[in-house]
C-alpha cells in the first residue's frame, strides 16, 4: 500500500514536471539556503578561532583620546571645544622606545610601521613599506621563498635592503632568482631610493575575511622601518600603534599597564588628551559574536524562504486536490477510507519535500563550499544538521500537507464524483 | 433473513437541508428488494430521484430515514469507515463517465479497489489481467486512459466493477456517454456477465429501451417507484443499435 502510494505520487508528480519542478524550487532554494549559511558561519567560527592563535590576536592597540572621554567609543562626551592636537599629544619613537624597554619581559615588540606609499620602478610600479619585526609578522603569512630575510642587523641599522614580492620580482627581473641582489631603484617625487634585494616573499593570498577584519595589507615591498624613517615624509608622530604580547600573557593587564605608564611618563601634565587602550582579543571576541548573531539573522531569512517554499507546496497541492476532485470521488467509491486518501495526498507532499531537499542539500553544500572558499575560509556541514534540515522538510512536508490531504480526505464522494 | 436478497431497501426517506426552511425531500418512502442474479433496471426522468437512490444503493449516501439492508449488512447504522469497506466489496460502480483514473494504465485502473482491499500485488495483478481479458481488453492493459475509446474506457471500468467480486454491479447510463453501437456492445457485455456469472446488476438509465432488455424494470417518479414489470426482451444479436 505504502509502495503503491509512492509509486502513484511519483507518477502524479512525473505527469506535472513543470509544475512539481517550480514547487520543488521553493523548497530547494530553502534548504540550499540554511545548509549554505550553516557551512559559512562553521567556516567564520573556525576561522575566528584561527585567529585567536595568531599574532594577531596578541596583538594591543593604543591610540589618543580626549581626557574626558572614557574610551574610543564614548561619542557623548567628545569635546569639539577642545583644542586641536600639536605635535606634542602624538605618540613617538620616543614611548615606544620607553615601552620597550620597561616591558621587554612580556612585550613581544611594538609594531612600528611606515608606508612610503607608491614609487615607480621604470615603468613599473610598486608600493614600499617600512617595517620593523613585528609589524612584519602583522602582515599576514609571509613566507621567503629565494634568498633571505632582513636580518636584525639590517633593521637595528636601517640598511637599505629591500624584500619584494613574488609577482614583483617576476615582472621586474623576470624570475624570482635574478632579482636576488638587484638593486631596486624607486622613484617618488623625483626622489630616488635605492634599496638592494635581499629576498624574495610569497603571501597566501588574503581572505575575504581577513580584509573584512583587519583590512588588507597588500604585497608591498618591505624595507627596514629605520632606513624609511630617514626618508619619511611625514613626522615622527603617530596617532596611534600596536604592540604584540609574548605568548601566554595575561593581554588585559599588560594592556592596562602599558596604559599606566604611557599616561604616567607621557600624559601626566597633558590638558586635554591621553592615551587608551583597545585590546584585540575583545574585538575578537565581538566579532565572534557579531558573527554568531549574524548566523542566527541569516539562518532565520533561509527559514523563511523555507516556509514560503512549504507554502508553496502546500498551495500546489490544494490546486491539485481541487483538480483531482472527481478521482478522489472515484478512489472513494471504489472503496477508499479517508485514510488512504489522506496518506495518498500526504505522501505526494512528502515527496515533493524530499526530492527538494535532497537536491537543496547538494545545491546548498556546493555552494557553501564555493562562498568559503571565496572567502578564504573553510567551513563544513556536519552530517547532523543536513540530518536536521532534511527532516525539517519532511516535517514541512507532512505540516504543509496535511491541510489540503485533509481537504480530499473529507471529501463527499457524491459531491466529488459531481464535480466538473 | 432470505439469503437470496442482496439488497432490501424499506420505506427509504431522503431528505435535504433538514431543519431549514429549505428542506427537501427527494425520495418519498421507496420500497426495493433485488435478488441475488437479477437484473433489474431503473428508470426514471431527470429530477425523479434516480441518482439519489442510487447513491443510496452505492452506499455513497446514508437514507434520512428508513432500513437498508445490502447482503445483510445494515448500512444505515454504518460508520463512514465502514461504507467505505462496503461500498469496496459489495458493489461494482460503472459510472455514466467511465471515471477511470487518469495516467494510470487499465491495469492499475482494475487492481485498485483491490488495492483497498488490501489484496497482495502479485494477486490483484494476476486478476486484474484476468478480468481485462474477460471484457475483451487484454491487449490493452499497459494503455492510459487518454489512449483508449470510450467502449474501451468503459469495459476497463466494468472489470474494474468486478474486482472485489461484488455482491452487485451498479451502473449509472454506462452508455450515456457513447455512440449507439458502442453502447450496444457495453449492454451485451452486461448480459453477458449477467448470464455468464449470475452477477447481479442494477441498471440506471432514462432509456426506457434499454431497460426493456433487463428482467425487472422500475419506473421512478417525483421520488417514488410507481411501476414494476417484467422485462426481459433481450436476445443477444437480435437488437439494433440501442439510441441515446
Amino acid at each position: 500500500m505504502l509502495k503503491d502510494n509512492i509509486l502513484l505520487a511519483l507518477s502524479e508528480l512525473k505527469a506535472n514536471k513543470m509544475r512539481s519542478l517550480l514547487t520543488m524550487l521553493g523548497i530547494v532554494i530553502g534548504i540550499a539556503a540554511v545548509i549554505s549559511i550553516m557551512i559559512l558561519g562553521d567556516g567564520m567560527k573556525r576561522y575566528t578561532v584561527d585567529v585567536m592563535s595568531s599574532p594577531e590576536s596578541r596583538r594591543v592597540y593604543f591610540f589618543i583620546i580626549q581626557n574626558a572621554q572614557e574610551d574610543i567609543y564614548d561619542d557623548a562626551k567628545y569635546d569639539e571645544s577642545v583644542r586641536e592636537m600639536r605635535r606634542s599629544d602624538y605618540f613617538s619613537s620616543k614611548t615606544f622606545d620607553k615601552l620597550q624597554e620597561s616591558f621587554s619581559d612580556r612585550l613581544e615588540g611594538i609594531s612600528l610601521d611606515r608606508d612610503l606609499g607608491q614609487m615607480k620602478v621604470g615603468s613599473e610600479s610598486i608600493n614600499v613599506c617600512g617595517v620593523n619585526p613585528t609589524a612584519l609578522s602583522l602582515k599576514g603569512e609571509i613566507k621567503v621563498i629565494a634568498g633571505r630575510g632582513i636580518s636584525s642587523d639590517e633593521y637595528n641599522k636601517g640598511k637599505a635592503v629591500v624584500i619584494i614580492p613574488e609577482k614583483k620580482a617576476k615582472s621586474l627581473y623576470g624570475s624570482v632568482e635574478n632579482a636576488l641582489g638587484r638593486s631596486l631603484e624607486c622613484k617618488k617625487n623625483n626622489e630616488l631610493n635605492c634599496y638592494t634585494v635581499v629576498g624574495v616573499y610569497h603571501k597566501e593570498k588574503e581572505s575575504m575575511m581577513q580584509d573584512m577584519l583587519f583590512g588588507s595589507s597588500g604585497e608591498p615591498a618591505f624595507v627596514p622601518y629605520a632606513n624609511a624613517a630617514t626618508v619619511a615624509v611625514t613626522d615622527d608622530c603617530f596617532y596611534s600603534f600596536s604592540a604584540v604580547a609574548k605568548q601566554d600573557t595575561d593581554l588585559n593587564g599588560l594592556a592596562e599597564d602599558l596604559k599606566k605608564s604611557i599616561n604616567n611618563s607621557f600624559y601626566k601634565d597633558n590638558d586635554a588628551y591621553k592615551a587608551d587602550v583597545l585590546v584585540l582579543e575583545d574585538a575578537l571576541k565581538s566579532v565572534g559574536q557579531i558573527i554568531s548573531l549574524m548566523k542566527l539573522v541569516l539562518m532565520a531569512i533561509a527559514a523563511i524562504s523555507l516556509i514560503v517554499g512549504g507554502i508553496g507546496v502546500m498551495n500546489i497541492m490544494v490546486v491539485s486536490i481541487t483538480e483531482r476532485t472527481r478521482e478522489i470521488g472515484t478512489r472513494k467509491a471504489l472503496g477508499a477510507t479517508n485514510g488512504n486518501i489522506r496518506t495518498q495526498f500526504l505522501i505526494e507532499a512528502i515527496i515533493i519535500c524530499m526530492i527538494g531537499s535532497a537536491v537543496g542539500v547538494g545545491l546548498g553544500l556546493l555552494l557553501g563550499k564555493f562562498m568559503s572558499s571565496l572567502m578564504g575560509i573553510q567551513g563544513v556541514a556536519t552530517l547532523g544538521t543536513i540530518a536536521i534540515s532534511v527532516s525539517f522538510s519532511m516535517i514541512f512536508g507532512v505540516f504543509f500537507g496535511f491541510y489540503p490531504a485533509s481537504k480530499a480526505a473529507k471529501m463527499n464522494p457524491i459531491d466529488a464524483l459531481r464535480y466538473e | 433473513m432470505n439469503s437470496s436478497k442482496v439488497i432490501d431497501l424499506r420505506k427509504i426517506y431522503k431528505r435535504f437541508y433538514v431543519g431549514t426552511p429549505n428542506e427537501l425531500e427527494i425520495l418519498h418512502g421507496i420500497d426495493l428488494t433485488v435478488n441475488r442474479g437479477e437484473f433489474v433496471s431503473i428508470v426514471g426522468a431527470s429530477g425523479s430521484g434516480k441518482s439519489t437512490l442510487m447513491n443510496i444503493i452505492g452506499a455513497l449516501d446514508r437514507p434520512t430515514l428508513g432500513e437498508y439492508n445490502l447482503n445483510g449488512i445494515d448500512i444505515c447504522s454504518a460508520k463512514d469507515g465502514e461504507l467505505s469497506h462496503i461500498r469496496n466489496k459489495q458493489i461494482g460502480f460503472v459510472f455514466q463517465t467511465y471515471n477511470l483514473i487518469p495516467r494510470n494504465t487499465a491495469l492499475k485502473n482494475v487492481e485498485l479497489p483491490m488495492m483497498y482491499a488490501g489484496i497482495s500485488s502479485h494477486k490483484r495483478r494476476k486478476r486484474a489481467e484476468e478480468l481485462l481479458e474477460m471484457v475483451g481488453m487484454g491487449d490493452r492493459i499497459k494503455h492510459t486512459p487518454d489512449e483508449l475509446s470510450g467502449g474501451q474506457k468503459q469495459r476497463v471500468a466494468i472489470a474494474r466493477a468486478l474486482a472485489n467480486e461484488p455482491s452487485i454491479i451498479l451502473a449509472d447510463e454506462p452508455t450515456g456517454a457513447l455512440d449507439s453501437s458502442t453502447g450496444r456492445m457495453i449492454m451485451d457485455l452486461f448480459h453477458k456477465l449477467h448470464r455468464e456469472r449470475g452477477i447481479t446488476i442494477i441498471l440506471i438509465t432514462h432509456s426506457n429501451e434499454l431497460a426493456e432488455e433487463t428482467g425487472r424494470i422500475l419506473t421512478l417518479m417525483d421520488g417514488r417507484i410507481i411501476s414494476e414489470r417484467r422485462g426481459g426482451a433481450y436476445a443477444e444479436g437480435q437488437h439494433t443499435p440501442c439510441a441515446q
